[in-house]
């Protein structure tokens, strides 16, 4: 696993910070990356390969009852992540040159991925108007933005725009 | 069916479908223009806004949104060789070297009527194709149903660079439309909670596949990225002889693009790469390809926005998407209570006349508003990435919202959001996810009904001769590309 900074091309004006000249570019191996996530797979798989598998046991059926059809999705499925699996760990290593996987500015994507959870837990109970302007901020904020004029302007225009069209002409409500 | 037709036309004597029109076609163009938004994400962020809308102004939205998205591609393809969707990649390669030669008025002027000719022409196709294929569609038994959805399904996943990857998409997705009550025995299956006897809402997951992963990427590229466009010069002054040496493209690549959108995965991009390869093959000065060529930004533009009708013939006819962006108007269809499929000419015959008469009546609607506002356009492609991300997200979580008024489908939303960053930094596809949502209860439901009329025998999906044929199409489809691939790459090596 590597950590570069990043040297971005361009930017827009000079009123953006060089925040993300010092923000980072993680990468790691395109091969562990995909063994990470075909485990989680396999193992989401295993689990509704069990649940199918209860499913199909309960309830029987002459033909294909309500747990067979997944019974089948599931084994097909664990099949073809057993397969990527191998490939990742035994085929992709001995490839050269090794491809990697870059994710960069992690922390802003981190930070964006808090704030868009902490965006749906307010929803509800802030209101629409309050929580799309300040969190619209927050994430322009963290996307890089640094110029006040766009930073102070946008997030309540959007927000009003967005209230106007969901809460006054959709009808959508928050009690 | 000239009175059905009739009837078509006759929506529009509703302001309201008008307006829809309109507002479709100029957030179309919006969004084209952006890099990084597409038809797809687009019609997406657009479904919650349709909730309250009639079933006819709703659909008629989505599609003006749809075709326009597909013109607007283009705008910053030509201008700042950073095409807005997918489809336009080809458009740049000629677009933009016509822009530095000062000819970006004449590019843009060629692309948008290209675009409005493959438009006019693929849906008088698919006016002459989709009835006749929706009455032969009804004749279809169970096993013919299931094994068009799997070729459909199998088409598409098998587009992604991993065949593996793309089957896995494929059953990730299959996997998906399983959760909620079965429709026919009402045993709730994987579902923990009373929000999941319904099964997954669709809107919420495809908002947060489609647009909530790409505002994560926009997170990823911060506020870089800002490209100077090339000016705009003789956008009004084309004579009609540049138009008039273009009609054999027009033709071809409508023919072409509509042929090619039809097949279930093979969409836009790929019908706009094959229309300008035989474009160029046949053309009497192909060195000029690739180096500014009006010929090869009309074949691309014809045959990518043809491919746009191509891809609601079997979504009308059939009920089956070919397309991620036709797979997300059947949600928006399912949410108005609309079934597509070949009982749609019966039960809803408003809608699809509506719209063959929408792509008619759009055609001169989108070139007008193509080329009185493409000095606009082009400045909407300069919209930083950090407003984009805001407005994205914001539309994404409040849409989610708004398909129940509760916060259980943006908690979807969020969590499919982050499962598409994810599945995407591995080159999952997200297409076949969605589509096989959107037709896995049809497949289930066909595949069930088969075997049980066949008293519990596989086999009748291979002793039906629609059903063995279709399956055979769906092996060979799947084997033969790696095939070739291989045998080729043995013969490099030799």
């Amino acid at each position: 696993m590597t950590v570069e900074a990043v040297k971005s091309p361009s930017r827009i004006g000079n009123d953006v910070d060089d925040h993300h000249d010092r923000d980072q570019t993680l990468t790691i191996k395109k091969s562990l990356a995909e063994v990470v996530i075909y485990l989680l797979l396999i193992a989401a798989d295993i689990f509704y390969l069990s649940e199918a598998y209860r499913l199909h046991v309960q309830v029987p059926s002459p033909h294909v009852g309500p747990g067979g059809f997944p019974l089948i999705i599931a084994v097909i499925n664990l099949l073809l992540l057993l397969g990527l699996l191998f490939i990742s760990l035994f085929i992709k290593p001995r490839r050269t040159p090794q491809e990697r996987v870059a994710f960069s500015r992690p922390l802003s994507v981190l930070a964006a991925v808090a704030i868009l959870i902490a965006e749906t837990t307010l929803l509800k109970t802030a209101g629409p108007l309050i929580t799309i302007a300040l969190f619209s901020f927050l994430l322009m904020w963290v996307a890089g933005e640094r110029r006040l004029t766009m930073l102070a302007i946008i997030p309540p225009l959007f927000s009003a725009a967005i209230y106007a069209i969901f809460v006054m002409a959709l009808g959508v409500y928050f009690d | 069916m000239i009175d059905q037709i009739l009837v078509g036309f006759g929506s529009f004597a509703n302001p309201l479908v008008v307006v829809g029109l309109l507002g479709g076609a100029l957030l179309g163009y919006l969004i084209g223009a952006i890099p990084g938004l597409g038809p797809s994400l687009g019609v997406a962020l657009m479904i919650p806004f349709t909730y309250g809308m009639d079933p006819t102004v709703s659909i008629v939205t989505l599609v003006a949104l749809y075709v326009a998205a597909e013109y607007g591609g283009a705008i910053s393809a030509i201008l700042l060789n950073s095409p807005g969707t997918a489809a336009a990649v080809a458009t740049s390669w000629d677009g933009y070297p016509l822009s530095q030669q000062g000819k970006a008025g004449l590019a843009l002027n060629v692309s948008i009527i290209s675009s409005g000719v493959g438009i006019f022409v693929s849906a008088v196709l698919l006016f002459f194709t989709a009835v006749p294929l929706s009455e032969y569609a009804l004749a279809l038994g169970p096993e013919a149903y299931f094994a068009l959805a799997l070729l459909g399904l199998s088409l598409v996943s098998s587009l992604s660079p991993s065949l593996l990857k793309g089957l896995i998409a494929m059953g990730l997705g299959l996997g998906l439309a399983t959760i909620g009550l079965d429709t026919q025995t009402g045993v709730p299956r994987f579902s923990y909670h009373p929000d999941f006897f319904e099964g997954l809402p669709l809107v919420p997951v495809l908002l947060g596949l489609f647009a909530l992963s790409e505002v994560l990427f926009m997170i990823e590229k911060g506020a870089a990225g800002s490209v100077k466009s090339q000016p705009m010069s003789g956008l009004f002054a084309v004579p009609l002889s540049t138009f008039t040496q273009l009609k054999r493209v027009f033709l071809t690549s409508s023919i072409l693009g509509y042929v090619i959108g039809i097949i279930p995965g093979a969409g836009a991009s790929i019908a706009s790469f094959a229309s300008y390869g035989v474009a160029k093959k046949s053309s009497r000065h192909p060195e000029r390809f690739g180096k500014g060529s009006l010929e090869g930004v009309a074949a691309s533009e014809t045959a990518n926005n043809a491919a746009v009708s191509g891809a609601l013939a079997p979504l009308l006819a059939l009920g089956i998407p070919g397309s991620p962006t036709t797979a997300i108007l059947i949600g928006a269809l399912m949410i108005q209570g609309i079934q597509p499929g070949p009982l749609l000419f019966a039960t809803n015959p408003e809608i699809p006349y509506t719209i063959f008469a929408s792509l008619w009546i759009g055609v001169p609607v989108m070139i007008i508003i193509g080329l009185a506002g493409a000095r606009f356009w082009a400045k909407v492609s300069d919209i930083p990435g950090p407003i984009i991300a805001a407005i994205v997200a914001g539309i994404s979580l409040m849409g989610a919202y708004a398909t129940e008024n509760a916060i259980f489908p943006v908690f979807i939303t969020l969590a499919f959001g982050l499962i598409g960053y994810l599945l995407r930094k591995v080159d999952i596809p997200l297409a076949p996810v969605i589509l096989a949502l959107v037709l896995g209860d049809m497949l289930e439901t066909n595949f069930r009904r088969a075997v049980s009329i066949a008293n519990g025998d596989m086999t009748t999906f291979l002793t039906d001769p629609i059903s063995a044929t279709l399956l055979a199409i769906m092996v060979i489809s799947l084997i033969l590309p790696r095939l070739r691939k291989s045998f080729f790459k043995k013969a490099a090596q030799v």
